[in-house]
């Protein structure tokens, strides 16, 4: 059964992307959100294995999306993808319960090992 | 379509799209300047067009985009108003942007952005710092010729070395870095299946890693004088530049250490030198009225001491006005009315920005812009900065760094259910003491450590914004803490935290350009069990 993703970013470029890596690593992308907002909204009506998460949006960021959604699964698995620069930030969301981070522009193989650490 | 082609055509779609949101919003930004909306709506596309363009490796695009966000930075921190002028600047960054977009989609090579680059940094950087001419590259012929030590090290075209480009280096640390997660794992997994055969075999991997890790962190490893070959002729160029007469003397050019961390103090150290000739040694005249020889003489060290390596820097100036310094920091509240200094708070105090004791400003040094630059690289590489100054004398700096970044030993505790890493170059020992041993005096809590006074810092409270749990407790009783000492740039400090995990080597992925004042941790790491932890800046700590 391949693993299932929750893909969270604004731009649609980034979410085609890395919704390619993904994919091409055998997982199967179930749903994809533009906002906090409708990230949290999709990942109760889907309970995806894995997130990944922008932190800059509109409507709610990528932070208050790890809150809602720990809050909601305290084992929610979520991977921030953040643009350099936004180190506060991501520290921000560690401690709001992401579990690890990639630093965009990633590498392929960057992206699938975090993954696959943190499935396990 | 290729899926390159795919990603472009999409790219062009979007980026366009955000750029026309980005005209208007800058637009509206300019009729109601305190339109937070509008602002936050800007940064959001410039942001979104950064990491699309910095996937796509379109490197002109990146650049721009990143310097408007950073520009953009300082108006959302309202350290900066938006201006009519600033507003111009951004606009025509975005001009210039949309055309470095079309120009990729098109295929053509983008204009050149590097005016609008610079605009967009001096902006930042002002009140205006004149660029300085760059200092001269190591190569060149310095003149008068830099003693240059006549050791074999200095230009050794040995036939059994060869060049390797430092990405492959530090692609291999990241290599090793995530093999020792790995490892890790396979400890643990070997535990629990109980197989002793599979164990053995998981150590001996485990030792052979380790030993892989040193002999990569060894070959990262370069001699210092690759850097601080250039700093006479820059000494002897600044000083003449001032009608000034300077003798630089370097010791300890063979040592080696980590090639990113040198070249990350280089600039620091360069920030130091130029403050040393311009306001630390007087001019000639001067220097003879006081019976100091004409030639002032900067003295410039590198050595190895534990873990670390220790750089000083000393000149034979007039030294800072140690006592008006001192007066100011406690007339801002920066120093207790009796407290004084230690060599590091000194520095911290002299760093400020806009802290400068030098009456007059020029545009070599001065202004304290700058100062606070050095302390925040230093900090941001784990290290610390000392100053120690006597007026009429001189003044020394000692800059402390670890010997290599990317693999540090840590201490691993756990503070409010959330898992932290403590970088053991600054731990001494993790202890057990009673609450009552707990004293409070000037509203800050104390302990007694091998006899001495120590300030507590209760990491549960520092870091209880964004935990679940919030404040948590302190281990099985509440009384008895938990606590680590650690000792920093000279100072004592101790921390309460719930529970040790243990002591582990740990890769350290850091939040890199290191940048802001106030950030409590350096980096973050993961550990075996796939949870990531944060690594603790110990010197924002104290």
């Amino acid at each position: 059964m391949s693993r299932t993703v929750l893909i969270v970013d604004d731009a649609i470029f980034m979410r085609t992307m890395i919704g390619d890596i993904l994919k091409g690593a055998g997982f199967e992308v179930v749903g994809e959100a533009s906002s906090g907002v409708e990230a949290v909204q999709k990942y109760k009506e889907l309970k995806p294995d894995l997130v990944t998460m922008d932190i800059v949006m509109p409507d709610m960021g990528g932070i208050d999306a790890v809150k809602a959604i720990v809050e909601e699964d305290p084992d929610a698995k979520i991977l921030m993808c953040s643009a350099m620069g936004q180190q506060g930030l991501v520290v921000e969301a560690i401690q709001a319960g992401a579990r690890d981070f990639v630093v965009k522009p990633f590498q392929p193989s960057r992206v699938l090992e975090a993954v696959q650490r943190l499935l396990g | 379509m290729s899926q390159r082609e795919k990603y472009a055509e999409l790219f062009a779609a979007e980026a366009r799209e955000h750029l026309s949101e980005m005209g208007r919003a800058l637009v509206a930004l300019e009729a109601e300047p305190g339109d937070r909306d509008s602002l936050d709506a800007v940064f959001r596309s410039v942001h979104t067009i950064k990491g699309m363009a910095a996937a796509m490796g379109y490197d002109v695009a990146t650049r721009l985009a990143h310097n408007i966000e950073s520009v953009l930075d300082e108006l959302r921190s309202a350290r900066r108003q938006v201006t009519s002028d600033v507003i111009d600047l951004l606009l025509e960054s975005s001009d210039q942007l949309e055309e470095a977009v079309a120009a990729t989609v098109d295929g053509r090579e983008p204009a050149d952005p590097s005016v609008t680059i610079e605009q967009l940094v001096l902006w930042r950087v002002s009140p205006p710092e004149e660029k300085e001419a760059p200092a001269p590259e190591a190569e060149e012929p310095a003149e008068p010729a830099p003693k240059r030590a006549a050791g074999p090290s200095s230009k050794r075209a040995d036939a059994s070395r060869v060049r390797v480009d430092i990405r492959r280096l530090d692609a291999l640390m990241n290599l090793i870095g995530e093999l020792a997660i790995v490892r890790g794992q396979l400890h643990v997994l070997a535990e629990q299946a109980g197989i002793e055969p599979l164990q053995n075999a998981v150590e001996r991997a485990g030792g052979l890693i380790s030993e892989m890790q040193v002999q990569v962190v060894e070959s990262r490893m370069v001699p210092v004088w690759q850097v601080f070959d250039r700093f006479p002729r820059l000494v002897r160029d600044t000083a003449r530049s001032l009608g000034k007469e300077v003798e630089i003397q370097i010791s300890g050019k063979d040592l080696e250490f980590d090639r990113a961390l040198l070249d990350a103090i280089g600039d620091p150290l360069v920030h130091l030198l130029r403050n040393s000739v311009d306001h630390g040694i007087e001019s000639p005249k001067v220097r003879e009225q006081i019976g100091k020889p004409q030639a002032g003489r900067i003295e410039l060290s590198a050595r190895r001491e534990r873990a670390r390596v220790v750089i000083v820097l000393s000149d034979d100036g007039r030294g800072i006005d140690r006592d008006r310094a001192v007066a100011r920091a406690r007339r801002e509240g920066l120093l207790d009315a009796t407290a004084e200094p230690t060599p590091q708070e000194l520095f911290r105090i002299l760093a400020r920005p806009g802290f400068s004791t030098a009456k007059k400003v020029t545009t070599i040094s001065g202004r304290g812009v700058g100062m606070d630059v050095v302390e925040n690289s230093v900090r941001g590489l784990g290290g610390s900065v000392e100053l120690v100054t006597e007026k009429g004398v001189g003044t020394t700096f000692r800059i402390e760094l670890p010997l290599t970044i990317a693999i540090v030993r840590a201490l691993i505790v756990t503070v409010a259910g959330q898992t932290y890493a403590l970088p053991a170059t600054f731990t001494r020992e993790s202890l057990e003491v009673g609450a009552g041993d707990v004293q409070v005096a000037h509203g800050s809590e104390w302990i007694t450590w091998r006899g001495g006074r120590v300030p507590l810092r209760r990491l549960q409270r520092l870091f209880a914004n964004g935990s679940a749990d919030g404040e948590g407790g302190n281990g099985p009783g509440a009384d008895q803490l938990r606590l680590v000492a650690l000792e920093f740039g000279g100072a004592q400090l101790a921390v309460s935290v719930d529970d040790f995990v243990g002591e582990e080597e740990i890769v350290v992925k850091s939040f890199n350009p290191p940048l802001g004042s106030a950030q409590l941790f350096s980096g973050a790491t993961v550990r075996p069990d796939g949870r990531p932890a944060l690594v603790i800046d110990v010197g924002s700590l104290s």
